[in-house]
């Protein structure tokens, strides 16, 4: 014999169902429908929560749906007639696309043959940079001989040259390229504080340090 | 290829719901034959072939004027937004993968959001204006109590948040087992059960309000 407390959960549970799935036990989940049909057999209160469930379920279908107009399948067709279809390729979705890149990165072929790339190229980039680190005028005497022109400077042809050839460190052409080197002729002393390494010790500038350990982010100048 | 012989029994009632099987000339088949599957039809659509697609949207287009009408309220505008859903569905069917997703999911999902992105667009129009008013047009006075109901149920349902709203078109109105529609509205049956319970309890509360006589308590 079911007790009390057991009716009150399954009127929960009835509840529940009915608010998410409406009043036709069609609708209810398979597992679940023969013990709430039970409880609606003994229960007054679980037939009042079906009835209203029933009643908005019948307040909804009086919200009335249009039926196609007798021409609207053929302007469809005359539509599509007129319209191009995307490309078309052949087996592969964009979908397909992706899960293809995603399994080429991890297939270990793939990875040995990124392994065994990389430290050719490596090798190929340093012996590049041996090759050519024995040419004539740097890179920077290039850029300063052209900042003390009278005249602006124009790199020619053959001081681009030269200055490929300057670089000490191999990563020094990605300085060069991303114009860094340009920001730290500007301001030698941005991002560096140790006069062992050239930089303009910081009790040199003409800045107040910025207060320690306050969220104060501005740089006043000293007057 | 008998494009008729390769359908796939099992589909959904309501992806099935209104197939035909009239198919053009390349898709003849024989009176006894099985209508041909989305996929099939989707293969064909791909090739360029109309009668497929034809068929393809006579299967679907009561349904998808359906909902856009429930939704918008407006027949002209359901059967614009109908128009869009199946050219979309044209455009698509060349990078079509069957399996991947089923039609009437693929098609469900379109022409709600085609209807959403116009609500929303009356939304922004018209900030300050019902829903939807009642038409005052005069009548028989049992079409116009119809019209009035209706339009009691379509504004209880302006009410709910969007994703409520979606809800309840799919499983009540589009008749969706809730997992076609989660897979529609890409959430989980949990997320979907929870949309639908809050939004038939507000709903409830609305027309309590509205109507309270559609819900046998005048």
């Amino acid at each position: 014999m079911r007790t009390g407390t057991n009716d009150t959960a399954e009127l929960a549970r009835l509840r529940d169902i009915l608010d998410a799935r409406g009043g036709d036990p069609g609708r209810w989940p398979d597992a679940e429908r023969e013990p709430a049909l039970a409880l609606l057999a003994r229960s007054a209160d679980a037939r009042r929560l079906l009835d209203e469930a029933l009643r908005l379920d019948a307040a909804l279908d009086l919200l009335p749906a249009a039926e196609p107009s007798p021409g609207l399948e053929d302007r469809i067709v005359a539509a599509a007639r007129r319209t191009p279809q995307d490309a078309a390729r052949p087996g592969v979705t964009a979908l397909a696309d992706a899960r293809a890149r995603r399994d080429a990165a991890r297939s270990p072929r793939r990875g040995l043959l990124l392994a065994a790339a990389l430290p050719l190229a490596a090798a190929a980039a340093l012996a590049l940079w041996i090759a050519r680190a024995d040419r004539g005028t740097t890179a920077r005497q290039v850029a300063s001989a052209g900042r003390s022109a009278a005249t602006p400077h124009v790199a020619s042809e053959a001081d681009l040259l030269a200055a490929l050839g300057s670089y000490s460190m191999p990563g020094d052409a990605l300085l060069e390229l991303s114009g860094l080197d340009d920001v730290y002729d500007a301001d030698p002393w941005h991002g560096c504080s140790d006069g062992d390494l050239g930089c303009v010790k910081n009790d040199s500038l003409p800045f107040e340090p910025l207060s320690e350990g306050g969220t104060e982010k501005e740089v006043r100048v000293l007057s | 290829m008998d494009l008729a012989a390769s359908g796939e029994p099992g589909d959904p009632a309501w992806e099935s719901a209104g197939a035909t099987g009239t198919f053009g000339t390349t898709m003849a088949r024989l009176p006894d034959d099985p209508p041909a599957s989305d996929d099939a039809l989707m293969a064909a659509v791909a090739r360029g072939e109309m009668d497929a697609f034809r068929a393809l949207s006579r299967r679907y287009l009561a349904r998808v004027v359906a909902l856009g009408s429930r939704t918008l309220g407006d027949p002209a505008e359901a059967e614009d937004v109908a128009q869009e859903s199946f050219l979309r569905l044209w455009r698509t069917a060349p990078t079509w993968r069957p399996g991947e997703a089923k039609v009437g999911t693929w098609l469900h999902r379109v022409a709600l959001n085609l209807c959403f992105d116009r609500l929303a667009r009356r939304r922004e129009e018209h900030p300050g204006d019902p829903p939807d008013a009642a038409d005052p047009a005069p009548g028989p006075s049992g079409a116009v109590q119809q019209r009035e109901t209706a339009d009691h149920v379509r504004a209880a349902l302006d009410t709910l948040p969007d994703a409520q709203r979606r809800a309840i078109t799919l499983c009540h109105y589009q008749g969706m087992r809730n997992i076609e529609a989660a897979e529609v509205m890409g959430v989980s049956i949990e997320a979907l059960e929870s949309l639908l319970a809050r939004g038939r309890r507000k709903l409830r509360e609305e027309l309590r309000a509205l109507a309270p006589e559609l819900l046998g308590a005048a």
